[in-house]
């Protein structure tokens, strides 16, 4: 059957969307938000908690991220198409990262004698020291 | 089958928009604004995979070499990066606020929500004029003259850290840059009262530009300054 | 839910002695070259991409001679390599990534949607000048010294041991991109914001959904690109050692890199031409292609699904064995909407009406050399076969079929299929229809017996070889002179037909699609008014139309 999708909007279809205005309150909230998870990652990052550093810190940074995009943003008041294109870019941006470390951290999992050592050694097996000459 | 019909509704219907002439291509003012809107927000998809390159060459090299970029981030300067953060945190909030201001119609306060960004963006990078400078000064800069006293093996890595964070930290400033040449533009549109309630796509779409480049910062703060801990300011 | 049936012969605009059509709207350089027409934009980058491609062939004809002979005596070693260099990223970069979508997409997208322009008209204009900027600088690069480091600068050698011109090709490639990124952003926009009323996705004609496919990948793997080609400028410069091992570097980083957007460039280049056969195939069978839906989507998957197989370019150069055999079962995974869409387009032929013009023989050479291209990807898919079989002249031979026969046909198809309603003219079928039996048969003999050689070890990318290889060369050689008449002459008389060919009417083909329903050549703004689509299916024709073509 006809799709009837239409999408030029001659002014009657204009989704309450993108035009609702967000009140100014909204934004200060956020600001006071991102402005405390900021202290909060400064501080954490002073704790010594070994390999959990790391990943808190990325946490942080995601949820931090998540209220820009959604307030500032205004993603929460989007439509779907928007973001689908928002999703799209860190979804690709994830399969790039994902899939290029699949190689780094498994290269030693199956012996190849084709591959590079780290820290690179010369025709003796000697590790090359990493300066600059 | 397959009509052709003049459209009439052209300027009737807008609402938002209403009265404001939009460009040829478009049948509306609506249909013009939903585009710049999904134009930008495509745009800043793109802007995710360039930056998302050189996080991938960070990711890679941190993998390996996790305990070098722990010495070499020592370096950095905290303090100077969590003031950066914050500014470019109130430099957002100030954008957001200005792009209300608009929707309201609320000329001056655009203006001076504007020249708050701006002022906050030129504080950033005066900031980051002097984390370079300092950087170069103690031989940090990637390149010839790269040093790393304090543990010569590991210097290889050490200058992987540090090309990374003048990398990233240089195309972010080089987008805060722009971004401060198109506000100033968006400064001069508002002066001339081109900007308000039935125009404000140029305001709209500026912030969306400047709320990614302070998504960027977010990410690089805590990957760049807060490896695995810090001993203190 | 009846098809309404079309009277495809008559256009929606009458046209008139006082409408001027694109061409003849404004006079004057100025008018072209700062204009914000699709159109014109069209024929800009159709103008500057047929000089590209007469500079790549120049360096694949002097390739191709000095392969002759097994020693290395037309071109020292070190010019033959910056010959396949400069053939390689003038053919990829500044002809085959822009070709259809700039030329032909730019022209037809925003008709086939019904619209009066693309989203984003200026920024169209300044595509085609980053494209221009981009072009310069890598030509100046090539003849101010040329490069040597293939078009894939594989480090260390691209940054740091070779002493060519890598500095300002890098920069150039990275430039060109941007207009590439800037074409996709603009059709995306546009086919999502600027269809016309009653023109929903899915009766929307194929060649709009291979090019948004080719839009999405244009967008998204062409940053990686960009920022990859930077980090080896600034590498040539600086010494950092971001891809040198002797400072903890990694050279297979930049291979990562570079083949995360330069595979799913392979899909930028063909998925245009796959869009380009579904209309011709339609078009001169009288029918709407066999399984529409799932030709409209495997276009969209090809684009998705090519950003998972990149790993299959560093099979030999280091990468864990383990994720080389996830690549290994994606690329096969990959061929298959490929396939599909190749099975759809037979189904289409079969009780079609067929009609043997020009770009019909194009769209039937495309089928099936693009399949023999394919399937000898396939080959290569496969680990253990890709290992004896990398760096030889079957990998040379494969991707030829793809590009060459895949997509240049698909090109020239496109062109003889459009060119009626772009210049007005008609050009002469019987030269036409020779030249595409002079390339089909030139590229044959160009390439098959590379398959060969390559089976047998020939290595590629060297200006010498083992005189076993040399009938095969000469071969192809033969083949190339063949292939080469058969390029210059559409070049002939397709100009020739601008001043002295036969005027087009509207719709010579009698084909069902929407830019056929205005004057040839259109005028400025494309249509009277907005175009309103009332009918099911893109490309349906009546009984009538069916049987008597």
């Amino acid at each position: 059957m006809a799709s009837s999708e239409h999408t030029l909007a001659h002014g009657d279809e204009s989704s309450a969307g993108h035009h609702q205005i967000v009140s100014w309150r909204v934004y200060a909230a956020i600001l006071v938000a991102l402005l405390v998870l900021t202290a909060v990652t400064v501080a954490v990052a002073g704790v010594e908690l070994g390999a959990l550093n790391t990943p808190i810190a990325i946490s942080i940074a995601v949820l931090k991220a998540a209220l820009v995009m959604a307030f500032f943003m205004n993603v929460r008041n989007s439509s779907p198409l928007l973001r689908i294109v928002v999703a799209a870019g860190f979804i690709w941006f994830a399969i790039m990262i994902a899939f290029t470390m699949s190689d780094f951290i498994s290269r030693d999992w199956i012996p190849n004698p084709n591959a590079p050592q780290y820290p690179a050694t010369d025709g003796a097996g000697e590790a090359i020291p990493a300066t600059r000459p | 089958m397959a009509e052709t019909t003049h459209t009439t509704a052209a300027h009737a219907a807008d609402d938002v928009h209403g009265g404001h002439h939009h460009a040829h291509q478009f049948d509306s003012a609506e249909q013009q604004f939903q585009t710049a809107e999904l134009g930008m927000w495509v745009f800043l998809a793109t802007e995710v995979l360039t930056f998302g390159g050189l996080f991938l060459a960070y990711i890679v090299y941190r993998t390996l070499y996790p305990d070098a970029f722990f010495e070499a981030s020592q370096h950095q300067d905290v303090a100077l990066g969590a003031v950066n953060t914050v500014v470019l945190i109130v430099s957002s909030f100030t954008m957001a606020l200005g792009v209300w201001a608009s929707q309201m119609g609320r000329r001056s306060l655009l203006m001076v929500c504007l020249l708050l960004t701006i002022f906050f963006a030129g504080v950033f990078m005066v900031n980051k004029g002097f984390e370079y400078t300092a950087h170069w000064n103690e031989h940090l800069f990637p390149g010839a003259n790269f040093r790393f006293e304090e543990n010569p093996a590991i210097e290889g890595p050490a200058e992987l850290f540090f090309f990374l964070y003048f990398a990233m930290t240089g195309l972010h400033g080089l987008h805060v840059t722009i971004g401060i040449g198109i506000m100033l533009w968006l400064l001069y549109m508002a002066y001339r009262r081109r900007l308000g309630p039935s125009y404000y796509t140029p305001v709209e779409v500026t912030g969306l530009y400047w709320h990614f480049v302070d998504l960027v910062w977010i990410f690089l703060f805590p990957l760049l300054y807060l490896i695995g801990g810090f001993r203190g300011f | 839910m009846a098809t309404v049936s079309r009277p495809v012969t008559q256009p929606l605009s009458e046209p008139t002695r006082a409408t001027p059509n694109y061409l003849t709207a404004t006079w004057g350089l100025k008018s072209w070259l700062f204009t914000v027409d699709h159109k014109r934009i069209g024929i800009l980058y159709l103008i500057s991409i047929t000089i590209m491609f007469m500079i790549g062939s120049a360096a694949a004809s002097m390739m191709r001679f000095e392969l002759l002979t097994p020693q290395s005596d037309l071109l020292s070693p070190g010019a033959y390599n910056k010959t396949f260099t400069a053939h390689g990223t003038v053919m990829v970069f500044l002809f085959l990534v822009p070709s259809i979508p700039a030329t032909l997409g730019n022209f037809f997208l925003p008709m086939m949607v019904g619209a009066r322009d693309v989203a984003f008209p200026r920024l169209n204009l300044l595509s085609w000048y980053v494209y221009l900027l981009g072009s310069i600088l890598v030509l100046y690069a090539l003849f101010s010294g040329g490069v040597d480091t293939g078009w894939t600068f594989y480090t260390p050698l691209s940054t740091e041991y070779s002493v060519t011109r890598v500095l300002p090709t890098a920069v150039g490639v990275l430039i060109v991109g941007f207009s590439s990124i800037l074409t996709g952003l603009n059709f995306i926009v546009t086919i999502h914001k600027m269809r016309a009323p009653g023109l929903g996705w899915f009766n929307m004609q194929l060649f709009l959904w291979s090019i948004y496919a080719t839009s999405l990948i244009q967008v998204l793997a062409t940053p990686v690109l960009a920022i990859t080609l930077a980090l080896v400028a600034i590498e040539r410069v600086l010494r950092v050692g971001i891809f040198d091992p002797s400072l903890g570097g990694d050279p297979l980083l930049f291979q990562h890199m570079f083949w995360f957007y330069s595979h799913p460039a392979v899909y930028i280049m063909i998925l245009p031409g796959m869009g380009v056969i579904s209309e011709l195939i339609s078009t001169f069978t009288r029918r709407n292609i066999f399984g529409y839906k799932f030709v409209a989507v495997s276009s969209v998957a090809i684009a998705v699904y090519g950003f998972l197989v990149w790993g299959h370019h560093l099979f030999v150069a280091g990468q864990s064995v383990y994720a080389a055999l996830v690549f290994s079962v994606l690329s096969f995974i990959v061929a298959i909407p490929s396939a599909i869409k190749v099975f759809n387009w037979t189904a289409t032929l079969y009780k079609g009406s067929v009609s043997f013009n020009t770009p019909m023989l194009y769209a039937l050479g495309f089928i099936g050399l693009f399949t023999v291209g394919g399937l000898t990807g396939l080959f290569l898919a496969a680990l253990a076969v890709d290992v004896p079989l990398s760096d030889t002249y079957f990998v040379v031979a494969h991707f030829h079929y793809v590009m060459v026969g895949g997509m240049l046909l698909a090109f020239l198809g496109g062109l003889h299929y459009w060119w009626p309603k772009m210049t007005g003219k008609m050009y002469n079928e019987f030269l036409g229809r020779m030249s595409a039996l002079i390339i089909f048969l030139g590229f044959n003999l160009t390439f098959f017996p590379q398959f060969i050689a390559g089976t047998l070890g020939m290595n590629r990318r060297y200006a010498t070889y083992d005189p076993t290889y040399q009938v095969y060369n000469v071969l192809s050689t033969a083949g190339s002179t063949i292939l080469a008449l058969g390029f210059m002459l559409p070049v002939g008389y397709l100009t020739w037909s601008m001043l002295f060919g036969a005027k087009a009417g509207p719709n010579p083909w009698g084909s069902a699609g929407l830019e056929w329903q205005t004057q040839s050549p259109p005028p400025t703004e494309n249509f009277d008014g907005t175009p309103i689509i009332r009918y099911e299916h893109p490309h349906t024709y009546t009984q009538k139309e069916q049987v008597l073509g």
